[in-house]
């Protein structure tokens, strides 16, 4: 299970409300390679995986994900307080405004909403495994394309922690992989998948 | 209640808990690491003494263990900074 702690993991202190910005980093929330799909992508895949020390980095990783959902959208709330229906409008933030308020609702910045067809749980250690490295690289790429188009300290700040935080989750990874593969056939890693065809060597 | 002493308290949990959590996902991968061990017992507890402070000052950053009167869902939550602008 889990326990809340009522605290960020790091501070998200944005004095200036920008809804412009607001409409982009939205994708770092419910986009293909945002934080909610990156936290149900390691704690769906767990389960399925035979290597203890594996399941510790999914399990780890994942939760330190919701750490970065609730980031996120600490962002995005504090960018879209005490905005004018002007404000509003000229932003751009109108088409997300008619649909959600100012509530926080998982969508890329392209409006589509969350959608689980973004991530994959295949059951399968060296699929699963390579999907994770993909997927923090994909996020760093993300977080670089945010921090060329925002100009603002206040927002760039936790922007920079959340995409180190990508490199480091991926240098995690490197080491899940060749823990799984330690364990494996290194004559033939593509034998058999140790998540499914238990009792094979 | 002074807000910039306890901003100041909250910034230094959320260090050693940085510390901490940073070292807990290179444990997971190098356990038999003494310097990865120390390292997170060391910061470990700098992260419960400051957290200990912080509840006896300013109210609960987890359910409370045994509590006189019920202070969990008192604000400010996390992400509401509005006092600071």
């Amino acid at each position: 299970m889990w326990q809340y702690e009522k605290k960020l993991q790091y501070p998200v202190n944005i004095k200036n409300p920008n809804p412009k910005y607001a409409k982009i980093i939205i994708s770092q929330l419910g986009g293909p390679d945002g934080e909610v799909g990156a936290s149900l992508r390691y704690l769906t895949q767990r389960m399925a995986m035979p290597y203890s020390q594996v399941i510790g980095i999914l399990t780890d990783v994942g939760t330190e994900e919701l750490a970065h959902v609730e980031m996120v959208s600490a962002i995005l709330y504090q960018l879209t307080r005490n905005l004018t229906p002007e404000e509003i409008v000229k932003s751009g933030f109108d088409t997300y405004f008619v649909d959600h308020t100012t509530g926080i609702y998982p969508v890329a910045a392209s409006g589509y909403p969350y959608s689980a067809s973004q991530f994959q749980s295949k059951g399968d250690v060296l699929t699963d495994l390579n999907e994770d490295l993909a997927a923090e690289q994909k996020a760093r790429t993300t977080y670089d394309n945010i921090l060329r188009l925002v100009d603002d300290p206040d927002v760039c700040d936790p922007i920079k922690f959340l995409r180190a935080r990508e490199i480091v989750h991926y240098q995690r990874f490197c080491d899940a992989l060749r823990i799984a593969q330690d364990n494996m056939d290194s004559k033939n890693f593509y034998g058999y998948n140790p998540a499914f065809d238990k009792g094979k060597k | 209640m002074n807000t910039d002493s306890r901003e100041r308290l909250m910034r230094e949990i959320q260090i050693y808990s940085f510390a901490v959590y940073e070292a807990l996902l290179y444990l997971d991968a190098y356990p038999d690491s003494r310097a990865a061990l120390d390292y997170y017992n060391k910061y470990k507890a700098l992260e419960q003494k400051a957290m200990s402070e912080y509840q006896r000052k300013y109210g609960p950053i987890s359910a409370p263990d045994n509590a006189s009167s019920w202070q969990w869902t008192e604000g400010p939550w996390p992400w509401q900074n509005e006092g600071k602008r």
